[in-house]
């Protein structure tokens, strides 16, 4: 509410000021798009992204813009996380020549569709959520795709580990019908063979099921030790109801995938994300009290946006995209001209980059689109204020 | 004209009945024709509007079905649309056809050419449920567009893409549940052609639009019956408006009436027919009775008598003329039927009369006949004559003189002498005869006959009967023979019988009851009554009885005494009344008896029973009486106070016995009863416990019997219970008594051999048997002598004491006073013992006489020792003395002995002397504390550890190579006991350890804790390694005077070990030695923890 009037207010400002620009005899602005799901309910994740960039594009603008002074522009599409928008989306905007490369959101399924098109239309396609692994270590020639964000193997990895750090035996994962779905279910097959001792049962179940007694029904007859929850807010908020249903003892620890930590999801289940036993990956948090590159951010978000960072209810969201942009700003500058292939090649040989998540030292290569790595990946736990803790890891 | 004329000339010839006929006929065809024409054109009419009232029928049939099914179509689309797989299929675009075509593909639609497609949020189609759907079909579709926009469910038409016809198209959003948001739709599309149903052969079905364009099948021509209606369509449908009109050929309509016309033709020909029969018939019945009067009257005179003429029930004129006929002929006819009546009536009671008389006779069984005035002649004879006479009528007839012939001769004359004289002075004749009749053989006939005279008393005929009266003779004849029988058996019953009648009369009595009071013949009683035989009260008596008998209808029965030719007699009577078949008592019946011998048994009989009471009150045993076919149970009043009770506590009932039965008992007191009642016993007899009243059982002897009918069948059980408890109680006294002495015999270290008054062995005690080795069995029965030889085989032959004994016991010794001494026995065998055998005489009634045998084996064995010891001792003693005798005496009996020699023998004799005093002193040591058992031990609580040390330091150990080590626990070791003694028997110890080990070696003192027996304690272990011994001379290592060296070069008393073994067993302890010859000896002295020393012996 608040804080989108803001971020209307600078994008009304970048509009403003670019006509300006281009009378001093500056070039035409330089087109960052977001298609993303807009409008979901429980959801922050587009909005947050979209934050990440904003503020990205504001300190660069800031020092002058790219190119030559030609200033950064957001534009931004709503997909509603249907991937026939989204391609219509990408489509649409690929036309402007000015639009160097296009950010997608939280959801798999839309950035996997995305990806042909985008090999099609020769863009970028910067993802800063979405985890299916096929998305950035696609088949792709060239590949247009570039990732910041933990992938399903690394997620499903840490889980297990987690799992098999609490001497854990038996889990039942909970998966949704979905290239999501699959996609985690592939990583929990691969991490089981590359090393076993913990046997997961599986139950499928569709977007929009509410109810989950059968699959807890199952992991009490299989004696499970904990929940492998792979689900968003809205199935999640159900599952979480109705463990704390079953009597006390019988609650099951539930090590969930991120797809949760899209909102407030402690806030959405009324609290029961921090009662209930349950764990979550996450690739970033502000450290307590921030220091370094955290606190430059949370002061320039501060002076740019007027907001403050720390209480986004999507962080990564927010990390990831802003880490990205200033990757995609670099390349720019490194390509010299605002044409995509050759950005895209640019991306492939980035220097050392201190970022908000990370520190990388070479971001991507031809052969890894991923700037994140499987050691990124924390186990994070939501505290009484619903925000989400580092409990573990890295 | 030559035909109408023709055809009118030919009328007027006709008959009447001809042209009747005609004219109807004529008539009828002429109104069956108007009336064709006019149902022809009605039914035109209605079949028209049937078919169209039909046709809206099937109309609204066809929408009807058209609803359902799009309804159908319409719910399968709406929940394709809600399912959440679609909408998650749009969000999900990978892989859902994996999942979505099934989904689309499985669903069927009640339309052919129907579809159902899923469209992204353009419209593009992403599954669809038939393959023909595909691309952007629907893109285009603005209803589809308005929908995906709306997101409200539409409808429209829509031009098919591939055959150009119109489709109704239904399209419902998908909303996706994240946001709420309308992105795609599921279309159900359905091709108007197949929307009819398959045409009907009769009509037709089209749809056409508001503009009555035909979109959809088909309507006919022009020439056809119709019917429209506007279909009302299911949501989303409403907005569409659908006319669906259906149709059908005139000419197939109006077939059905073709078919009218046809059966009409057919149905009015034969209605045609029929009224030309009809109008025959009516045309004969108008001239009918014309042509029947005209009969009549030719029949009428052809016959010349009147005569029914026709039945003419009609009103009209013909009727009326034929009744006026009608009534005219019956009056004629009444006339004659009037005189031909009377001569019929006549006729008729002439032969009713005569064959009533014919029945008569016929019926009857006697023979009726007449004879002719002179006598002569049969001039009738009934037909029943032939049975009784048994002879031809007609040969009857003819010949009187064959009816004579019959006669039986006896009785011929008297029958002709009777003939006579009814023929001669008319005398009627009554007489039986007997008569042969040649089918029934002689009869006996009665013949009556009488003459029968006319006016002027002229003999007319002579009529009689012929009766045959056998069967009635021989029944009279029956009579009277039975009646002597009856008599005769009335005369011979042995009671007295009479029979009077109502007024007490007598009518009969027998010849009995005739002597009983006084008169010769029983006849004589006839009339008389009671008064007039008997005195006065008695027949007073009978009287009233009589009468109340007759009044009651009851029976009486009567005992009395009564005296009879003066004596007296019980005289037992019964009456009954006599009943006729009216049911009114006519008399009464009765007969006495005398029953005075029954009345003397009974008389017997009370009196044994109540000798009976007497002896079951009287006796002191309870009577029970069990009648078993009853089941009642008497119990006498004895039975019930001998349990405690009150005689009325206890009802008769079996319950009351059984119940009472100790539990324990009741299983052997059942089967003795059963074992008694089947007959396996001859008496019942059982001792068994009852309770009485206080809970108490008591015991009791039952003793009984059974009372058998003549099957053997018990019917009643009887008996008595003893009160035996007191005897039962001492019993188990006595069984009581015995076992404890039984014990005791058992038990005792001495045996018994018990002889019964008959002189032989009747108990022989266990202790006996182990102690002689004799077994009881062997021994029971024998006599005293022979268990003397006995004892004498079992005893060492060759002593002289046995012998000695065995002939004191040998001896008669009737004195029990007389002292023996002691028979001491010397058993031989492997253990030899020595047993005293004693002889007690008893007076005793059972007993005669005791032997009893003592082990002494031990007593004598104690004896020797000590004799042993004494001689020991004293040996023991002697030797220093006589060193010191002989030296003494030397040094008193020489001078000559230089200082040196007389210092060598002085000190020779010290040496003795103080080996001498040792031993004094040592036996004294033994015989205090062997004397004392330890009561002056000065007990006190001991560590071991520090007596051993101080007994160790103070010992004076030889200064050799030898060494001595000690090993003490680092635990204090407490016992109780008496330190001087305890150190005594240790220092004992150690030096015989120093003694006997003379080639060296080590000497090792050990104390250490060490359980013995289950009992804590501390063990002194002495080792040392010298000379050992042999297991012989362990074993007696504790003997006094005994001495492991034989060769006396080393120097003891012999007692230390005594001694030893003395204090340490006084201490609760023990003493374990264990030696090998050659190589060592070890002594363990073993004192219990805090040695629990008897406060007895230690204050």
């Amino acid at each position: 509410m608040w804080h989108e009037r803001r971020i209307i207010l600078v994008l009304l400002g970048a509009t403003v000021v670019s006509p300006l620009l281009r009378a001093a005899g500056t070039s035409m602005p330089l087109k960052i798009a977001v298609v993303a799901e807009y409008g979901m309910q429980g959801s922050h994740a587009a909005q947050s992204i979209e934050k990440g960039i904003a503020l990205a594009i504001a300190e660069i603008n800031e020092q002058g813009g790219l190119l030559r002074g030609r200033p950064l522009q957001l534009v931004r599409r709503d997909d509603r996380g249907l991937p026939a928008r989204a391609v219509d989306h990408m489509r649409e905007l690929a036309i402007d020549p000015a639009v160097l490369a296009v950010f997608c959101g939280r959801f798999s399924p839309v950035a996997l569709e995305l990806v042909p098109v985008a090999t099609e239309l020769g863009i970028l396609l910067l993802d800063p959520w979405a985890a299916a692994d096929g998305i950035a270590n696609n088949n792709q020639k060239p590949n247009y795709v570039f990732r910041l964000s933990l992938t399903d193997s690394w997620a499903i990895e840490a889980l297990i580990g987690h799992a098999r750090r609490r001497r854990m035996e038996r889990l039942t994962a909970l998966l949704p019908n979905t290239g999501w779905g699959r996609s985690s279910f592939a990583a929990i097959e691969a991490t089981l063979k590359a090393k076993p001792g913990i046997q997961v049962d599986a139950i499928w179940y569709n977007w929009g099921d509410t109810d989950f007694s059968n699959a807890l029904i199952s992991a009490r007859r299989t004696r499970s030790d904990a929940l492998l929850m792979i689900a968003n807010e809205a199935e999640g908020k159900h599952i979480l109801e109705q463990v704390h249903r079953m009597p006390p003892a019988e609650r099951l620890p539930i090590i969930a995938h991120w797809g949760i930590a899209a909102g407030n999801f402690n806030q959405v289940t009324g609290g029961l994300a921090n009662r209930l036993d349950l764990v979550t990956v996450q690739t970033f948090a502000f450290s307590n009290p921030p220091k370094g590159r955290q606190q430059k951010v949370i002061e320039s978000a501060e002076r740019l946006l007027g907001e403050d960072v720390r209480q986004l209810s999507a962080l990564v969201g927010f990390a990831h995209a802003y880490d990205m942009t200033w990757l995609l700003a670099r390349a720019i500058e490194k390509a010299g001209v605002p044409d995509r292939k050759v950005i895209r090649d640019a991306m492939e040989s980035l220097g050392p980059h201190q970022g908000l998540v990370s520190s990388y030292r070479r971001p991507f290569s031809p052969g890894n689109h991923e700037a994140l790595s499987r050691d990124h990946v924390f186990m994070a736990r939501y505290n009484s204020d619903g925000r989400l803790v580092r409990i573990e890891g890295r | 004209m030559q035909l109408v004329r023709d055809f009118r000339q030919r009328f007027e010839d006709a008959t009447l009945q001809r042209k009747i006929a005609l004219v109807m006929g004529v008539g009828g065809l002429l109104v069956t024709a108007a009336m064709g024409i006019a149902a022809f054109l009605l039914s035109r009419q209605l079949i028209i509007a049937n078919t169209q009232s039909t046709l809206a029928l099937s109309a609204q049939q066809v929408e009807r079905e058209i609803v359902l099914k799009l309804e159908s179509a319409i719910s399968l689309a709406r929940s394709l649309a809600s399912n959440s797989v679609t909408a998650n299929a749009l969000a999900d675009s990978l892989g859902r056809s994996t999942y979505l075509e099934p989904l689309f593909s499985a669903q069927t639609l009640p339309f052919h050419g129907a579809a159902l497609v899923l469209t992204d949020y353009k419209g593009g189609v992403v599954a669809a449920s038939g393959s023909s759907i595909s691309g952007d079909l629907f893109r285009r579709q603005l209803v589809v567009q308005r929908v995906l926009e709306r997101g409200v469910p539409e409808s429209g038409l829509a031009e098919q893409p591939d055959s150009g016809g119109v489709m109704l198209l239904a399209v419902f959003p998908v909303i996706y549940r994240l946001t709420g948001q309308t992105e795609g739709a599921v279309v159900l599309s359905v091709p108007l052609t197949a929307m009819p149903p398959v045409t009907s052969s009769k009509y037709q079905v089209g749809l056409r639009d508001a503009q009555r364009m035909l979109l959809a099948g088909n309507i006919g021509s022009g020439n056809s019956i119709q019917s429209a209606l506007v279909m009302s369509l299911p949501d989303p449908f409403q907005a569409l408006q659908l006319n669906l009109v259906v149709s059908q050929d005139r000419t197939v309509a109006l077939r059905d009436l073709d078919m009218l016309i046809v059966v009409f033709l057919v149905v009015s020909s034969f209605l045609l027919m029929a009224v030309t029969v009809i109008s025959r018939a009516a045309a004969r019945f108008l001239s009918l009775p014309l042509t029947e009067l005209a009969r009549a009257v030719e029949r009428i005179s052809e016959t010349g008598r009147p005569g029914p003429v026709m039945e003419l029930q009609r009103q009209d004129e013909f009727g009326t003329l034929a009744r006026a006929f009608q009534s005219m002929l019956n009056r004629l006819s009444e006339s004659y039927a009037v005189l031909e009546q009377r001569v019929d009536e006549r006729t008729q009671a002439l032969l009713i009369s005569e064959s009533k008389l014919a029945g008569i006779l016929a019926s009857l069984l006697d023979a009726v006949w007449s004879l002719s005035p002179d006598g002569k002649q049969v001039t009738y004879l009934s037909p029943s004559s032939a049975g009784v006479t048994g002879l031809v009528p007609e040969a009857l007839q003819n010949d009187l003189g064959v009816f004579f012939a019959a006669v039986h001769p006896d009785d011929l004359i008297m029958v002709r002498e009777a003939m006579d004289r009814l023929v001669e002075r008319g005398d009627s004749v009554d007489l039986e005869f007997r008569f042969f009749n040649p089918i029934k053989g002689v009869r006996v006939l009665q013949a009556r006959v009488h003459t029968v005279y006319d006016d002027n008393h002229q003999t007319v005929r002579h009529d009689g009967i012929l009766t045959d009266v056998t069967q009635r003779s021989e029944a009279e004849s029956l009579l009277r023979s039975r009646e002597l029988y009856l008599r005769a058996i009335l005369d011979n019953f042995p009671f007295l019988v009479w029979l009077k009648d109502a007024d007490s009369n007598f009518l009969a009595v027998n010849s009995r009851f005739a002597e009983a009071c006084g008169r010769s013949m029983a006849n004589e009683l006839r009339g008389l009554n009671d008064f007039d035989v008997w005195p006065a009260e008695p027949a007073e008596r009978y009287r009233a009885d009589d009468r109340a008998v007759i009044a009651g209808r009851v029976e009486k029965n009567v005992e009395e005494p009564c005296e009879i030719n003066g004596e007296h007699r019980w005289i037992e009577t019964f009456k009954k009344p006599v009943v006729n078949a009216d049911g009114q008592v006519i008399g009464t019946v009765g007969f006495a008896r005398d029953i005075t011998s029954r009345k003397q048994m009974e008389e017997q009989l009370a009196a044994s029973e109540e000798r009976w009471e007497l002896a079951i009150s009287g006796a002191n045993d309870g009577v029970w009486d069990w009648n078993l076919q009853s089941g009642e149970l008497f119990l006498s009043d004895r039975w019930k106070t001998m349990l405690g009770y009150q005689p009325e506590e206890i009802s008769n009932q079996f319950s009351e016995w059984e119940t009472r039965i100790h539990p324990d008992d009741v299983e052997m007191v059942m089967q003795e009863v059963n074992r008694h009642l089947d007959g396996y016993s001859l008496l019942y007899q059982a001792e068994h416990r009852v309770r009485c009243k206080d809970g108490r059982y008591r015991w009791i002897l039952a003793r009984g019997k059974a009372v058998r009918d003549a099957d053997g069948k018990p019917t009643r059980f009887l008996g008595s219970h003893s009160d035996i408890d007191e005897r039962v109680a001492a019993e188990t006294r006595l069984r009581l008594r015995t076992a404890q002495l039984n014990a005791i015999f058992t038990l005792s270290p001495d045996g018994f051999v018990a002889f019964g008054d008959k002189g032989s062995i009747e108990y022989v005690s266990t202790a006996f048997t182990v102690i002689t080795g004799l077994a009881a069995h062997e021994l029971i029965g024998l006599s005293e002598g022979a268990l003397i030889d006995r004892l004498g085989g079992l005893c060492i032959a060759d002593s002289r004491g046995n012998q000695l004994a065995l002939e004191a016991l040998r001896s008669p010794a009737d004195d029990v006073q007389q002292v023996h001494g002691r028979n001491l026995l010397d058993l031989a065998g492997h253990a030899s013992r020595t047993i005293e055998v004693e002889r007690r005489r008893s007076f005793g009634q059972s007993v005669s006489m005791i032997f009893y045998v003592r082990d002494v084996t031990s007593e004598t064995e104690v004896d020797r020792m000590k004799s042993e010891f004494l001689s020991t001792a004293a040996h023991e003693l002697r030797t220093p003395m006589v060193s010191i005798l002989g030296f003494s005496e030397l040094l008193l009996n020489s001078n000559d002995y230089d200082l040196e020699t007389v210092k060598e023998l002085i000190e020779t004799i010290h040496r003795q002397s103080k080996l001498m005093a040792a031993i004094i002193n040592e036996l004294l040591d033994l015989a205090r504390i062997e004397a004392r058992r330890g009561q002056d031990f000065e007990i006190e609580s001991l560590d071991l550890n520090e007596l051993v040390r101080e007994a160790v330091q103070s010992f004076r150990f030889p200064e050799d190579n030898r060494v001595t080590v000690v090993h003490l626990p680092s635990l204090p070791a407490v016992t109780q006991g008496d330190r001087r003694k305890i150190t005594q028997a240790l220092l004992n110890v150690v030096s015989n350890a120093f003694k006997y080990s003379p080639q060296g070696g080590e000497i090792s003192i050990h104390l250490q804790p060490k359980a013995r027996s289950g009992r804590a304690g501390f063990s002194i272990e002495v080792r040392d390694h010298g000379l050992g011994m042999t297991p012989e001379s362990v074993a007696r290592v504790c003997e006094r005077f005994f001495r492991a060296d034989s060769s006396g070069a080393i120097l003891g008393t012999g007692l230390g070990m005594s001694i030893v073994k003395e204090i340490i067993e006084l201490h609760g302890g023990a003493l374990d030695v264990s030696s090998v010859l050659g190589e060592g000896t070890l002594v363990s002295l073993w004192l219990p923890e805090s040695a629990p020393v008897d406060k007895e012996k230690a204050s």
